[in-house]
């Protein structure tokens, strides 16, 4: 082989990876809500509930963390960096009228109240997905415990994070679901993503209706649904699952149940699993720990995801020849003892501390007693 | 009836009270000086150490500040204890000292011999409950506060003996909760101290089978409990002039406490290994010679009489009469 037909087959393979890399990266992958940072404050939150795109930009954003700490609940909306206190404390003695105005008054929330706060992603789980400009094309929208339902315009809290948010003022279970199109040469994607949050705030006033999920008018509309029992007061499990819950799901499509449908769990550090749903649509995923680790009860929560996806040809006028169809659901998965205890373990040794001395013992024993020769 | 059965009575409604009472909503508090473990989700009452490691592992800018009242009210409840009750606390209401009894229980129902100490080596290790006391107080001050400039230790270090008390993962076992026989790997020190822990169950059981009241001998709170030993509103009093020798008090002691036989000229019994069950007294032949006080008023005192009735007319024990003895040579 001359040298000139190694150059260039050397250049036809970089073209060809090249075309690949870039057919392979334009399929966008799955769009996922990955719960926000002040998801995990009081009412059974800790400090360690950082999102990953939160701790991607916790450090260089400071403005985010700034407007993260106003909590304004409406996206879009403009935020005001707050007065630092010496500054209030100097403005206020400066002018003396100052401090007989009178504040605006407060909006009343309880103690325990969250807000709806989503990071929108987009990728393949469980890598790490992107969140950008191009994902304030999602609609979102919530339904609330009182029946009202809102669509929810994403925002751009930094160049990187798109999120969604909602004050979420009263007690109740949410439903908040986003969904995306996109296409790619003569495939059209469709990924739908809805979680459940829970609010312990205050109780609503009025008559609270039952769920609904039929909110987006969207005929070809793939729904993963988790039937995880409400939490009830147990204030620690409002936003959280725990390693060794279960996660009941069901699939819907165009609202029927969706059974035969491979379903697939990937934990944090990309251990799957795939069920497929019975037929009534519904599959049972056990959240499993995903190995000992040394950091005991300090363990960070992990994001496990469950996906579905269903590929469909289609001959529209478009000259789209295929359709697919994504679900995903993003769980914050917190540790618990199972991560880092072992039963087996502690009973093993139990029992063979006890094999070991009683059987020294009994030796021992038996030669003490042995007649001398 | 015979006075160990009448304690094995008492033990076991102790024990019922202590490890169910919370169900019915009885608690007598957690500042019981006995192993009522404070892990047993229905318990009626808790030991005195766990509260006791928490506060020394507090800062002592926290400890001499905020939480003083507290803690002193709570050294306060314990020394109310310790002085009513004293020493009965190990041999009438601790459900670890009950489990042993009845591991002893069983093995005489199999049919099994017992074993004993030799005196030199039980003397050899009587240090072993005052370093561990020692050792559960120091290690939890290294936690809050720089013990000797040296760094603090970490959190994993807390309630250490705690971590290491055969209770812990046997008293919850009666209620149905296996959660504690378990091996912690999050961090060496709880790798080894959930080893250690498992280890020592294990002896705890074939110990408690083999030997009468083993684990009694290393108890910490035994020697806490020792503090009381001569102010205790309960003594054990001896009369050395009507006093034989004849050893039957240290056949019958579970606690193998050689003094009761050895010593006629001191009056105050009470010794650091009592555990005030009175079964010295039951097989005492002697009229007065041994008398358990409250107040310093008699409340059961031997007598010949009595002692022929409890055995029925048969003649005080004979080294014959006893287990055979393997690991004591008398020396």
């Amino acid at each position: 082989m001359t040298k000139r037909t190694r150059y260039i087959t050397g250049l036809m393979i970089f073209l060809f990876c090249l075309l690949f890399t870039r057919q392979a990266g334009a399929d966008p992958g799955y769009l996922w809500l990955e719960p926000g940072p002040q998801m995990s404050r009081a009412g059974g939150g800790d400090t360690g509930g950082k999102s990953r795109a939160e701790h991607r930009n916790s450090s260089s954003s400071p403005a985010a963390a700034s407007r993260q700490a106003t909590g304004h609940d409406v996206a879009g909306s403009t935020t005001h960096a707050p007065e630092a206190p010496t500054e209030r404390k100097a403005s206020a003695q400066a002018d003396p009228a100052k401090k007989d105005e009178k504040k605006p008054p407060r909006e009343k929330r309880a103690a325990m109240s969250h807000p709806a706060h989503y990071t929108l992603m987009l990728g393949w789980p469980p890598g790490p997905g992107k969140s950008d400009e191009s994902l304030l094309a999602v609609k979102a929208a919530i339904i609330r415990p009182d029946g009202s339902t809102q669509k929810l315009s994403p925002g751009l809290e930094t160049p990187d994070v798109a999120r969604i948010r909602d004050a979420a003022l009263i007690q109740g279970r949410y439903l908040i679901s986003a969904s995306l199109r996109q296409t790619q040469g003569t495939t059209r994607y469709r990924l739908y993503t809805q979680t459940v949050m829970r609010n312990t705030g205050e109780k609503p006033k009025g008559d609270v209706l039952p769920d609904q999920t039929d909110f987006e008018t969207d005929k070809a509309r793939l729904v993963m649904e988790d039937l995880s029992p409400d939490p009830g007061k147990n204030f620690a499990r409002v936003h959280r699952k725990y390693t060794g819950d279960k996660l009941p799901l069901r699939m819907h499509l165009n609202e029927l149940p969706l059974a035969g449908q491979p379903v697939t769990l990937a934990t944090a550090s990309g251990w799957r699993q795939t069920l497929q749903t019975d037929e009534k649509g519904e599959v049972t995923f056990a959240l499993i720990k995903e190995s000992f680790h040394d950091e005991g009860t300090k363990k960070r929560p992990v994001t496990y995801f469950v996906t579905s996806e269903i590929r469909k040809p289609l001959n529209s006028q478009d000259g789209y020849r295929e359709e697919v169809l994504r679900a995903a659901l993003a769980i914050m998965v917190y540790p618990s003892p199972l991560d880092w205890e072992s039963r087996s373990a502690g009973i093993y040794v139990l029992v063979l501390v006890m094999a070991a001395v009683g059987v020294a013992t009994a030796i021992r024993r038996r030669q003490r007693r042995r007649p001398c020769a | 009836m015979r006075i160990d059965r009448i304690r094995l009575v008492v033990q076991a409604l102790f024990f019922i009270f202590l490890i169910y009472g919370g169900i019915l909503g009885f608690s007598i508090g957690n500042a019981v000086p006995t192993m009522a473990c404070i892990y047993a989700e229905d318990r009626g009452g808790s030991c005195f150490l766990y509260p006791f490691q928490r506060f020394m592992s507090l800062p002592w800018s926290t400890l001499l500040a905020a939480t003083i009242v507290p803690f002193l009210i709570y050294l306060g409840t314990f020394f109310l204890w310790g002085v009513v009750f004293g020493k009965a606390f190990c041999g009438w209401i601790c459900p670890l000292g009950f489990l042993q009894d009845l591991l002893t229980k069983a093995r005489h129902l199999l049919g099994i011999d017992g074993a004993r100490f030799r005196w030199a080596s039980r003397e050899r290790f009587q240090w072993v409950k005052y370093a561990l006391l020692a050792l559960l107080i120091l290690i939890p001050m290294g936690i809050g506060s720089s013990l000797a400039g040296l760094p603090k230790l970490s959190g994993d270090w807390a309630v250490p003996f705690c971590q290491i008390c055969p209770g812990k993962p046997l008293l919850p076992l009666f209620s149905g909760d296996i959660s504690h026989l378990i091996i912690d790997f999050s961090s060496p020190v709880k790798l080894a101290m959930s080893g250690l822990l498992m280890g020592l169950t294990g002896l705890f059981l074939v110990g408690g089978f083999v030997k009468r009241r083993w684990f009694c001998l290393y108890c910490p709170m035994a020697a806490l409990l020792s503090l009381f030993d001569r102010i205790g509103l309960i003594g054990l009093k001896k009369k050395g002039d009507t006093c034989t020798r004849c050893g039957n008090c240290y056949r019958a002691c579970p606690m193998e406490i050689r003094e009761i036989a050895d010593i006629r000229d001191r009056k105050h019994m009470v010794t650091q290994d009592c555990m005030l069950c009175m079964r010295c007294i039951e097989v005492c032949p002697e009229n007065k010679a041994l008398s358990a006080t409250f107040l310093g008023f008699p409340v059961f005192t031997a007598s010949a009489d009595g002692f022929l009735k409890r055995h029925g007319g048969q003649p005080p024990l004979t080294q014959e009469d006893l287990p055979h003895d393997t690991d004591s040579n008398g020396s």
